[in-house]
């Protein structure tokens, strides 16, 4: 937990104040979706060892929107794999769904979204969508329906039928967005998912995401270089700065669960932006 | 520069290929002619035609384009198919080896490219040998396969097609092993997040990435498992195949024989290319993205 002191609101604290917030889970604070617990990561190397992350702690509660936002090479895609069981820490734990994250992915509790959408080219989008339905063994019919019922949560029913190739780079995110979701998970673990995509895709897919997010009550950590983005989907940012990769700052943004774009004009939304711009231009400057 | 540019615009692809297939095969067929007027001496009763005499020649050292491919006819058509002068039942036992081989060798080929991708040690273990293998010329393990083939009461199709398929599994095997290897790190980590199998992963993303990769490799195999069954029927004293006619042909000297023969063993493996090709257009096709 020391990591995070230097920001005013220390983790603990904030997910009581979280939870206190919501009636609907009135669980313990342990109940946290994801909890990292002093957690490190380090690779050897040609200067010795590297610190990929450096005693990172965080505690995510259900229904949260966290945002991790820092320098590249700061540890954020190490922290989205840790929590998603496909890396290992080398030291301290982590728990997801108050288990452990080897539970979490054998159960498929989680979505992950990479930064590239990682489609198959052989498969259509639907058939793409199905492949996890595929995995856990559904029948055929469901597959069908719990897919088609994806596609359409991503607004992309009639392109079920096109191939990847056919697709724009926006689709083909949404298609791996719907993929994610045909699990129906209520963790999504999203690595810049709309990096490679212009402001004005990114926008639709962001009013797309939240209004997911608020409708299904998903748990979302979501990895990002914008900080608009961040600041606009998130109800909290988390700024990373690296060498060793740690969090440096977290910062609330306190909105109402419903966000339209008009929000990136208010007062509040400009002052959290600036709250996080300063928290990276520390980061940065630590480099 | 302009055009070239509407010269490729508006001829469509299948006929540029043809048309460079056809200037190659003219500046081949011109330095043959050269050679074949200066390699032959004129027969001593030269007939009268716009042709070199010496293109006519019965015995020649280099047989000329038109008499290769009057030989080619003849030996195609100028027979009953079932007579053992005709090409084509000696094309058609040959191939009957050739597929058997090829089978064996997609088979063999698959079969080491999944253990190769599959197993460090094996990559480390097997491959190399793999790779050494074909560094043996096949003149020589062709009747060490015959005889011990033979001692446990297998002759006949089957040494040819073992033969045949020492030399086309090559290709099959280094191709898989690329094509299984293909499937970028996301895509399989993806299928990690849904906690797959082993099973799973391979069925689900090696094998279709693989594909491209698979056809390539199999459109050399075939070609070399045509070579492999010819060269299957030289010890085994065989009485049919296109291999026991090259070595008929070469015992009498009889060059416009070995000549025809080779052009069918040739239009032989083209054919059996194009089937593969073929099939590999007739695949729903994607592009590789990443
Ligand atoms: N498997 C690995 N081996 C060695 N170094 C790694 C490995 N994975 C990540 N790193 C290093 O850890 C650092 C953090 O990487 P990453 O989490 O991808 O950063 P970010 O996503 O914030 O840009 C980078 O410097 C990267 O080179
Ligand atoms: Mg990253």
């Amino acid at each position: 937990m020391q990591t995070i002191s230097p920001a005013p609101n220390s983790a603990p604290k904030h997910v009581n104040a979280v939870i206190e917030s919501r009636p609907a889970s009135t669980a313990a604070p342990h109940s946290s979706v994801v909890s990292v617990n002093g957690v490190a990561v380090s690779y050897p190397s040609a200067h010795g060892i590297f610190q990929a992350l450096s005693n990172v702690s965080l505690d995510v509660a259900r229904g949260e929107f966290i945002s991790l936002i820092g320098p590249s090479g700061c540890g954020k895609t190490t922290l989205l794999r840790l929590i998603a069981d496909l890396a290992q820490p080398t030291s301290g734990e982590l728990r997801v769904n108050g288990g452990t994250p080897n539970q979490a992915r054998t159960d498929r509790s989680y979505g992950y979204v990479f930064q590239s959408p990682a489609l198959y080219p052989w498969r259509t989008a639907i058939s793409n969508v199905m492949l996890p339905l595929e995995i856990i063994g559904l029948s055929p019919t469901e597959r069908q329906q719990r897919a088609a019922g994806a596609l359409a949560a991503v607004g992309l029913t009639e392109a079920a039928g096109r191939y990847p190739w056919q697709l724009s780079g926006g689709m083909q995110q949404r298609v791996s967005i719907a993929r994610a979701l045909s699990l129906q998970p209520d963790l999504l673990l999203m690595d810049e998912p709309f990096g490679a995509l212009d402001e004005i895709t990114r926008d639709k897919l962001n009013l797309h995401l939240t209004d997911l997010w608020r409708e299904r009550n998903l748990t979302v950590i979501f990895v990002t270089h914008s900080i608009p983005e961040a600041v606009f989907l998130s109800t909290r940012v988390v700024a990373m700065s690296a060498n060793p990769g740690r969090i440096s700052r977290v910062i609330e943004c306190p909105f109402p669960q419903r966000r339209t774009l008009d929000l990136r004009n208010t007062k509040q939304f400009l002052d959290v932006s600036q709250e996080v711009r300063d928290a990276l231009s520390d980061a940065y400057a630590d480099e | 520069m302009n055009n070239v540019m509407t010269f490729r615009h508006t001829v469509p692809g299948w006929l540029r290929q043809a048309a460079s297939i056809a200037v190659i095969l003219c500046i081949v067929l011109a330095i043959w002619s050269v050679a074949a007027t200066l390699a032959n001496p004129a027969p001593s009763d030269p007939e009268p035609g716009w042709l070199p005499a010496n293109w006519w020649n019965d015995r020649p050292i280099l047989p000329s384009p038109p008499q290769v491919a009057v030989a080619t006819w003849n030996g195609l058509f100028g027979y009953p198919v079932s007579s053992p002068r005709s090409l084509i039942f000696h094309a058609g036992v040959t191939l009957e080896a050739a597929l058997a081989g090829f089978a064996l060798a997609t088979i063999i080929g698959i079969a080491l490219a999944t253990a190769i991708v599959h197993s460090r040690l094996l990559d480390k273990g097997l491959l190399p040998w793999v790779i050494v293998s074909q560094s043996i010329p096949v003149l020589a393990t062709a009747p060490m396969i015959v005889v011990v083939l033979g001692n446990a009461g297998f002759t006949g199709l089957l040494p040819k097609a073992v033969i045949s398929a020492s030399l086309a599994f090559f290709p099959v095997t280094i191709g898989m092993c690329k094509g299984l290897r293909a499937a970028g790190s996301a895509q399989i980590e993806l299928l990690h997040t849904y906690n797959a199998s082993g099973s799973q992963i391979f069925r689900k993303l090696r094998w279709p990435a693989a594909i491209p990769y698979l056809f390539p490799a199999l459109k050399v195999a075939m070609a070399l498992a045509i070579t492999g069954a010819i060269v299957g029927e030289l010890p085994t004293g065989a009485q049919a195949g296109l291999g026991a006619r090259l070595l008929i042909a070469s015992y009498n000297g009889l060059m416009l024989l070995m000549w025809a023969t080779l052009v069918v063993a040739s239009l032989t493996a083209g054919l059996s290319v194009g089937v593969l090709t073929l099939i590999e257009r007739a695949l729903p096709r994607f592009r590789a993205s990443q």
